[in-house]
């Protein structure tokens, strides 16, 4: 038995998982395809030939999301920078975690992984957060994984649809490389501030007045993230007046 | 069926000709574009979007939202001032291309 809504649903959802539609486009291209449905069975056609013929009239799933893609281009980048900097904090989280959580462990025990045991050694607290790091990188993707194992068919994962719809891989490259060189250059400068504005005899506090403007930075970028966020969720919402 | 560049270039000036004798929603204007060109003129109707959302974008036309008689929202779509300014400069063009075309298809009488 064919189920019209079902079938309707699941087409709204193959743009549903794609970043460059707005809510607003994908609710009129659906009015269209119930409006273009009921004339089709009109003219007696079955529910399921009319769903097909008026899925076919309206095109192409991936030629329409390439071309609202041409006009939306703005909103697809306000959302790519949001993923990009989520995946930021996301990651300096995770690796001040394993710091933190390598601390412990270097200070208790695990006297045969140093040379000095008791004493504070870069050398051995680098690989233990690295391990620790690389741990909790890991549960993440297999958590990602694991969620989308029980997802209904034609409803992919929202995030890994973001990186598979990217057609050319070397875009994304481009787009992590440059991301990460703003990231840099934004630490790079108030290092340079740093380094020019203080006498020879303050290089002895430069790391810590170089961690203090990392922090600035960090929260810049935060509010940036914050900012984004509110803009993407306004855009969720957005509905037009009715007159 | 006309060719995909062609359609490209005239999407604009007949959407605009549509909504500028009366709002209209896309699922009715791809229907009269449909009609009119006695079905030669195929688009795939969901394209149709896209050029409409440029347009309100550029200030040529504005969306509203009414609810339609089966009781669902529909996004209507009416002309601005602007959009009528466009659709005059592309007319003239239009006609410009149309008389130059029509004056060398002519047939000339032979003389020899």
């Amino acid at each position: 038995m064919f189920e019209l809504d079902k079938n309707i649903e699941n087409w709204v959802n193959e743009f549903k998982a794609n970043q460059s539609m707005q809510n607003s486009d994908i609710d009129e291209l659906e009015s269209h395809l119930r409006d273009s449905i009921a004339e089709l069975q009109k003219k007696g056609l079955s529910p399921e030939e009319s769903f097909w013929v008026a899925r076919q009239r309206l095109g192409d799933t991936t030629m329409l999301v390439n071309e609202f893609a041409h006009v939306n281009r703005a909103l697809l980048w306000r959302k790519r920078i949001f993923w990009l900097l989520s995946g930021y904090f996301l990651v300096t989280t995770i690796s001040y975690l394993a710091k933190f959580c390598a601390l412990p462990i270097h200070f208790i025990s695990l006297p045969w992984l140093s040379t000095q045991a008791y004493t504070f050694n870069v050398h051995y607290f680098l690989p233990v957060s690295l391990f620790i790091f690389v741990l909790f990188v890991a549960g993440a993707v297999l958590m990602i994984i694991a969620t989308q194992k029980d997802i209904v068919p034609g409803k992919r994962f929202r995030f890994f649809h973001f990186f598979t719809g990217l057609k050319v891989g070397y875009k994304f490259v481009f787009i992590l490389l440059g991301f990460y060189l703003f990231i840099l250059s934004g630490k790079f400068f108030s290092l340079m501030f740093l380094v020019k504005n203080s006498s020879p005899a303050m290089a002895g506090n430069l790391s810590e007045a170089e961690a203090f403007f990392s922090i600035l930075w960090n929260a810049f970028l935060f509010i940036t993230l914050v900012i984004f966020t509110i803009q993407l969720q306004k855009n969720k919402h957005e509905s037009v007046s009715i007159d | 069926m006309i060719d995909k560049d062609l359609m490209a270039a005239s999407s604009r000036p007949l959407i605009l000709t549509i909504l500028s004798q009366h709002e209209s929603y896309g699922y009715e204007i791809i229907k009269k574009i449909h009609e009119l060109s006695n079905d030669e003129i195929q688009w795939k109707d969901g394209m149709l979007y896209p050029v409409l959302h440029k347009l309100e974008k550029e200030g040529c036309i504005e969306s509203f939202v009414k609810i339609s008689e089966t009781g669902r929202k529909r996004k209507y779509y009416r002309i601005k001032s602007e959009g009528t300014k466009l659709l005059e400069t592309q007319r003239k063009q239009w006609n410009v291309v149309n008389s130059v075309f029509n004056l060398l298809m002519e047939k000339k009488p032979c003389l020899s």
